[in-house]
This record gives structure tokens, sequence and C-alpha cells, in this order.
């Protein structure tokens, strides 16, 4: 038993307090008044002669599970739980709308920029543009999930589960460079063939294309998977929560 | 120990008896609950804040934040004009239940 670590409440209740903030939409205020009441009630026990960690285990068990106490302070103010999923769906359209203005925008000015510089001989601008969009987007989910991964404030935990995690956004971000490097590969020999430039930009440029609105369409189920995947799982926890309460 | 739904039902009148006492705190509710039931009144500690806010949304108490012996900061809470009232109300319908129970199981004591 030397080996096994010293217990730390200070990072326990950090650990404690980012659960709760990700499974329960709290206030910061409410957050703060349930960790002083943690804190007290773990003081308490360990007055009573129960060592840190136990203490600490104790109070968290009296304290209530996260999904019963969403329950209870979504009852305080009943709108908010649907002021909040309203907030989600419009915030949710917009930032779809934004995301396809923005899109629109950039792949034009571009593609304008590619034309100007003289990419249209190697190549269509429209379709450089789209594949360096394609390559922004990537980088941009790339440092999203590099940004929430960090947020979990378990720095070494965090670098054993990034992966795990968001492996996939990294191995779409490898697809797509790695599919640019072989069609460009792949156009040099059809040019170094037939002498053909344009020809062989246009052949990898489609099949580009096409690989990246498949693995579009395939990020998206992923996403949609994830979303309901989600859902089911809060749905499952309310009702175990509400059996628990009813054989209670 | 009590049927959860009875210390749902209970907590309103308890919260609001124990703050007509003087100010008080999350922490300092839940221990004066236990001790005066003898623990036969064991909430979910986490449960009382979200009837405490309730409470304050009805504007039957107010709260505070202030400074605890040891230092640490504590939302303190405290009936209201307004809740004295509602206290007065809480407590002739718990009498009422209570009244009738009590006679009844005086006219037909149940052999226990």
């Amino acid at each position: 038993m030397e080996n096994t670590p010293a217990f730390d409440l200070d990072h326990a209740i950090s650990e404690w307090r980012s659960a709760l903030a990700s499974s329960v939409r709290l206030s910061h205020e409410e957050v703060r008044e349930l960790e002083i009441h943690l804190r007290e009630s773990c003081d308490s026990l360990a007055k009573g002669g129960l060592n840190p960690e136990e203490a600490f285990w104790v109070a968290k068990k009296r304290l209530g599970h996260a999904v019963e106490l969403e329950m209870e302070f979504g009852k305080v103010d009943p709108a908010r739980v649907w002021r909040d999923r309203l907030t989600w769906l419009v915030a949710g359209v917009a930032a779809n709308f934004a995301c396809m203005t923005g899109y629109s925008f950039l792949e034009s000015i571009l593609s304008q920029c590619l034309a100007r510089l003289g990419v249209q001989a190697a190549g269509p601008s429209w379709w450089w543009a789209q594949v360096v969009m394609f390559q922004v987007i990537t980088a941009a989910l790339f440092a999203i999930a590099v940004r929430f991964a960090k947020k979990q404030e378990r720095v070494r935990a965090v670098q054993r589960r990034f992966f795990a995690r968001y492996g996939f956004v990294l191995a779409l971000f490898l697809i797509a460079g790695s599919c640019v490097v072989v069609a460009w590969v792949d156009g040099r020999l059809v040019l170094s063939r037939n002498g053909d430039l344009l020809g062989g930009m246009l052949a990898a440029g489609s099949a580009i294309e096409r690989t990246a609105a498949s693995m579009l369409n395939a990020g998206l189920l992923v996403v949609l998977a994830l979303a309901l995947v989600l859902v089911f799982r809060r749905w499952n926890a309310e009702e175990k929560a509400s059996k628990h309460r009813q054989s209670a | 120990m009590l049927p959860k739904d009875l210390i749902a039902a209970s907590s309103k009148p308890l919260v609001l008896s124990i703050l007509a006492e003087g100010e008080s705190y999350g922490y300092a509710i839940i221990q004066r609950v236990r001790e005066l039931s003898g623990g036969q009144i064991e909430w979910t500690e986490g449960m009382l804040y979200p009837v405490l806010h309730r409470l304050e949304r009805e504007g039957v108490i107010s709260s505070r934040w202030g400074e605890g012996e040891n230092k640490r900061e504590r939302k303190y809470y405290r009936l209201s004009p307004n809740g004295q009232e509602t206290l007065a109300a809480e407590k002739a319908r718990w009498l009422t239940v209570h009244d009738t129970l009590s006679s009844l199981w005086k006219t037909h004591p149940l052999s226990t």
C-alpha cells in the first residue's frame, strides 16, 4: 500500500466540480454553494474519525447523484429547462446558417484569390479553394477538440484519453492530407504520361472531391450517432433515477 | 427512515420553521433536521438547495453571502416577512393532519 498516492481533497473536489458541471446545467453560484456544502461535510466527517478520502466519499454520496440534482434544480424554475433547450435549438440553426454562409463566402474569396494568382492554369480555382477550405475546417475541428480536452482539468489523463476520444478527428486530418498528396502525385503521373496537367489535376480533383464529400457525410453520421447515444444515455439515467426514487 | 414523498412534502415547513429560529445556511439546516428527527429524516443533502432556491423565488425567504466562523464563505438564508405568514399557514395545515390522525388513533387505538 506504500505506493498508493496521498489523497488530495482539493483535486478530488475539482474533479467532482467538473463532473457536475459537465452533467448538470447549474449556475456558477449553485455549484459554489454545493461545493461549500461538500467541504463543510468533509470537515465534519473527518472530525468524526474518518480519513479524508472516506470523508470525501461519504460527503459526496450524501450530497446526491448529479442526475437527481439536475432534476430537482430543474423544478426550481421549470421554464429554465425549456429556455435552455430553445436556446440550443436557435443557436444550432443560427450556427448552421452562419457556417454555410461563411463557408461559401470564404470559398468564393479564396477562389478569386487563387484565380488571380494564376492557379487556374494548374486546375480550376474553385477546386483548390475547396481543398484548402476542407483542410482549414479539419484543422479548426482539431483545435476545438484539443481545447475541450484541456478543459477536463486532468492533464495526464487527457493525454491518454485524447487519442481515444479525438483520434477520429486526427485520422480525418491525416486522411485529408494524404488524399491531397496522393492526388498531387497522381496528377503528376498523369501529367508525365500524357503531358496534360489540367486533365490530370481534374481527375485527381474529382477523386478528392468525392472522397471529401463522402468523409463529410460519414462525419455528419458520426456526429448524429453520437448525439443519439448521448440523448439515449441521458434518458436512461433519468429513467434509472426515477426508478431509484420510486423504489426508495 | 421516512419514505421520500413524505420527506419531500415536509421539507418546506421544516426549512421555514428552522429559519424562523434565525438566519441559517444549508449545511446547518440539514444538521438541525438530522438532530431533531433522531436521524429519521435523512435528506439527500443536495436536494435542500433546490428547495431553498424555490422558496427564495416565491419570496418566502431571502439570502445573502457571508463569512462563517472558519473564514469560509456561506450563503445564509432568512425568513422574509412574507415567510412568517406562509409558515403560519403551513403550521395550520400540518396541525390539521396531526389532529385528525391523533383523534382517530385515540378513538381507534392500533394494537401495536
